[in-house]
């Protein structure tokens, strides 16, 4: 009865006295994998034209019914094909980071980066918009 | 007709002898891909799509033009049959941009779908596609000629249903376009159902153009509110907003008007009024349901008999008109729909079906343009002369159905229905400007089996001539009314002495508390000043709308009402058969439907509304009409008519579908045009009584001396000032 137990603090002392495995989060961050799926981004092109032309897949697509997407017209400096989205909402409340938005995009405009820290104070502030979204260039 | 036998992939059916194989296969429920056939439209065998095997015969057969035969034995699912589908739909798709993407077709389109079905995952075709650029046809339709596969169904709905129209396929062969010869905009009222046949997306919406994708909306089954036809139609909504409508169930025709299809936008403008408002020291300001409804009610209470009158909009449901109708009864007051100034009522023809107006041996429409008024009916009036029909037009304005028909002569505005009523009496020769060939045909016409079309201006002692007429001759007739529903509004009860007695009642201060429900006086009576004036001196006016247009400017209070994307309530149609609608959407803000409101009221003040509405089982006998036939002498007669552009419930509010209607025309003779001076697209001004209007003169051949028609329904432009309570009037015209 007593064996099992001095076999579980032997393990326990063992670890006292070897490097942590984990770091000091908000001070210290851990290397992610580059195709780790955390917040998308829409994506622009080299000229800067949006390169999501509301083909409205990756809201069919999506598990979670995270994303909504209303569509315009859209002059040729905005997209080469002359139709833009006019709201790209994501919802992180509800997002699954399951990837699939991404597989389904015809055009690889959307695309989810490592970038992972979405944690926000208030519920609301979770739903991003297509300016949150869009890529900065 | 005898029935034939055939077998198709092994299943037997019994069909028509002069049934096709595709119509066979489709009552086998065998499923062949095809692209040019409609239903609606002649076989064209265009595509290719639709090819099977046929034993014994030795090539393959297209299934939409070939006629069954006894015993015939077709194969749809050879390995022969699969692979010249996947070669037709590589074909079809050489120079296809596949920019499904930003396709409004796209998740509709029968090109995606047999693609997918019958098609072949990957193209051998490695040439540089040939691109065409986006040509907009006026502000309804957009035209995209690379994804175009020619099928031709559009030109074909053009040539055979339109009986031609400015819309074609020119150069040959794989270099063929669609698309107008002149004009960079397509001029007729019925382009939607370009963007409905076509089975592809060449031929889109602008309206709907990159706004959401089909698959996001829900389609919910209504009625039409523009007309009296009733056409069934489904609305697509995405989060509580109206996007696209379509027409996807044959009833009563199969074909749509662009008024249905087009205007319907204004159920999402911005400038709605979504919450009750109530005038605070002269500024409407918003207040709870509640505050509104009690003070409504403790108003209306303290009026006696007759002082509370009520005007509907001929195009309320029938269970609004019934609460309206048992509200005004509580009350003891009046009640009337009939905003146009019509001195008559609903009266039940002797024509039961769409199908008998189609069938009809000759049709002679008067008094009104019915492709403006009744537009699909027009098209119907069309396929009876197709079939055979002589048809006349004989009318003060007439854009459409004229230009198409055996007999047409633009009857001089002012003594329109005397002629009218000579011809019912068989003086042909007292109708102007007809040749001799037209004149025999009208006379045949008259002597043999005839239907009598009633336009929506003809008043009713011209209806009481047609009506006894007819009776007397055993004619067909088909009396028009303005409105999507006043055939229900009769049926509720909702009429009294006329819309023109209640103003004149509360300018004279006898009816001290109004209530409008649905409609803009200043755009539909045709007395504006009258309005202007009996608005001004009532007591208490209580508004009930979607906007705030300018009758609502005068108001105490106003309700928001639903649209008839909201509300589900019940119209009667033309042929006095009862529609339901469904509700497609949630009401908007605190809009609620009239009925709803009534109740709350009545509720407030201990009056019982009943919303229960009948619908009668005669209509109005017109020979109980009292008035005279409609005469107007004078120098010029002006007749007003509001633009089919401008003619749908709510235009000002639908964008794009009043933009066609771009400024107010006046149709000017070429006489009057010589001695004034003026050209086509000049300037013109028509005073009158109550203002001067600037127009856009179009010069019209057979347009009488002395006549002129000009536009209303134009954004701040009231042109009803010029008139008198009918809507033809004597004015001045001058070069601007």
């Amino acid at each position: 009865m007593v064996g099992p137990l001095l076999k579980g603090l032997r393990i326990t002392f063992t670890h006292l006295f070897k490097p942590a495995f984990t770091v000091k989060y908000p001070y210290e961050k851990l290397d992610v994998h580059p195709r780790w799926r955390g917040k998308h981004v829409l994506k622009v092109d080299e000229e800067g034209r949006e390169k999501c032309c509301y083909c409205g897949l990756c809201e069919a697509v999506c598990p979670a019914n995270a994303i909504r997407i209303y569509g315009e017209e859209a002059p040729p400096e905005k997209s080469d094909v002359g139709k833009i989205a006019a709201i790209y909402e994501i919802d992180y409340r509800r997002c699954i980071f399951c990837g699939f938005c991404e597989e389904a995009c015809p055009r690889g405009a959307i695309v989810l980066t490592p970038y992972y820290e979405l944690a926000e104070p208030e519920r609301e502030k979770l739903l991003r918009t297509k300016e949150d979204l869009l890529e900065k260039r | 007709m005898g029935m034939v036998k055939v077998t198709i992939d092994g299943i037997t059916v019994e069909v028509p002898e002069n049934a096709t194989i595709l119509q066979a296969a489709m009552k086998a429920g065998v499923d062949i891909p095809y692209f040019c056939y409609h239903p609606y439209l002649k076989p064209a065998g265009l595509c290719r799509m639709c090819l099977v095997e046929v034993e014994g015969m030795p090539k393959l057969a297209p299934a939409c033009v070939t006629q069954v035969r006894d015993g015939m034995v077709v194969r749809t699912n050879t390995e022969r049959v699969k692979k010249v589908r996947e070669g037709i739909v590589e074909f079809q798709l050489l120079h296809h941009p596949l920019d499904c993407p930003i396709c409004d077709q796209a998740g509709e389109c029968y090109l995606q779908d047999i693609t997918f079905r019958y098609g072949r995952a990957t193209s051998r075709f490695v040439d540089e596609k040939e691109l065409y650029p986006t040509k907009f046809y006026g502000p309804l339709i957009v035209h995209e000629q690379s994804r175009c596969i020619l099928c031709k169904r559009c030109v074909r709905f053009c040539t055979e249903v339109l009986n031609g129209a400015d819309w074609n396929v020119y150069w040959r062969a794989a270099h063929s376009l669609i698309g107008s010869y002149e004009s960079d905009k397509v001029a007729n009222y019925f382009t939607c159902n370009l963007v409905e046949v076509c089975p592809v997306g060449a031929i889109t919406s602008r309206l709907y153009r990159y706004k959401t994708r089909i698959w996001k909306l829900e389609f919910t089954r209504s009625v039409c509110e523009h007309c009296e036809m009733g056409c069934s139609l489904d609305l697509g909504v995405r989060e509580n907003q109206l996007f696209k409508i379509k027409h996807r169930m044959a009833d009563p025709s199969p074909w749509i008007c662009d008024k249905g299809y087009y205007a319907f936008d204004y159920v999402n403008h911005a400038e709605r009024i979504l919450y009750p408002l109530a005038r605070q020291e002269n500024k409407m300001v918003s207040v709870e349901v509640e505050d509104a409804v009690s003070s409504i009610a403790d108003k209306l209470k303290n009026y006696g008999e007759g002082e509370v009158a009520f005007i509907l909009s001929p195009s309320l449901c029938l269970e609004d008109a019934a609460a309206v109708s048992s509200m005004a009864k509580a009350v003891k007051g009046l009640v009337d729909y009939r905003v146009y100034g019509e001195d008559y009522l609903p009266v039940k023809g002797n024509v039961s079906d769409i199908e008998d107006v189609e069938s009809a041996k000759a049709v002679l429409v008067v008094g009104g343009d019915v492709a403006v008024s009744h537009p699909v009916l027009a098209l119907s009036i069309l396929k009876a002369k197709n079939a055979g029909a002589k048809v006349g037009v004989l009318s003060a304005h007439d854009i459409f159905l004229g230009e198409r028909v055996d007999v047409f002569s633009l009857l001089p505005a002012g003594s329109e229905e005397p002629l009218i009523k000579e011809l019912l009496d068989g003086n042909v020769d007292a109708i102007p400007d007809l040749s001799d060939e037209e004149r025999s045909c009208l006379k045949d016409m008259l002597s043999g089996e005839l239907l009598l079309v009633a336009g929506v201006r003809a008043s009713s002692a011209l209806r009481a001539a047609i009506y006894s007429r007819s009776k007397e001759k055993g004619w067909k007739y088909l009396f028009l009314d303005r409105g999507c529903n006043a055939k229900g509004l009769y049926s509720a009860g909702a009429y009294s002495e006329g819309v023109g007695e209640i103003l004149n009642r509360v300018k004279e201060g006898k009816v001290k508390a109004l209530v409008v429900a649905g409609v803009d006086l200043f755009n539909t009576y045709p007395n504006g000043s009258l309005v202007k004036e009996a608005l001004e001196s009532a007591e208490f006016l209580v508004v009930m709308d979607l906007f705030f247009h300018d009758t609502a400017m005068y108001s105490d209070f106003f309700l928001p009402i639903t649209s008839f994307a909201e509300d589900g309530g019940s119209v009667v149609d033309l042929f006095w058969r009862v529609r339901r609608r469904n509700p497609a959407m949630q009401p908007k803000g605190l809009s609620r439907p009239v009925r709803d409101w009534l109740a709350l009221i009545g509720e407030a003040m201990g009056a019982d509304v009943d919303s229960q509405g009948q619908v009668a089982e005669t209509g109005w006998d017109p020979l109980q009409a009292k008035a005279e036939l409609l005469e107007v002498k004078g120098n010029t007669v002006a007749l007003v008519e509001h633009a089919f552009y401008r003619s749908a419930r709510y235009a000002s509010w639908c964008s794009r579908f009043s933009e066609v209607a771009e400024s107010p025309c006046a149709y000017i003779s070429e006489d009057d045009a010589k001695a004034l001076g003026v050209s086509d697209g000049d300037k013109v001004l028509v005073s009158g009584k109550g203002g001067k209007f600037e127009f856009v003169a179009k010069v019209r051949e057979g347009q009488p001396k002395g006549s002129i028609v000009i536009d209303a329904g134009f954004d701040r432009f009231p042109v009803t000032l010029l008139l008198n309570g009918s809507w033809v009037a004597p004015v001045e015209l001058r070069k601007a």
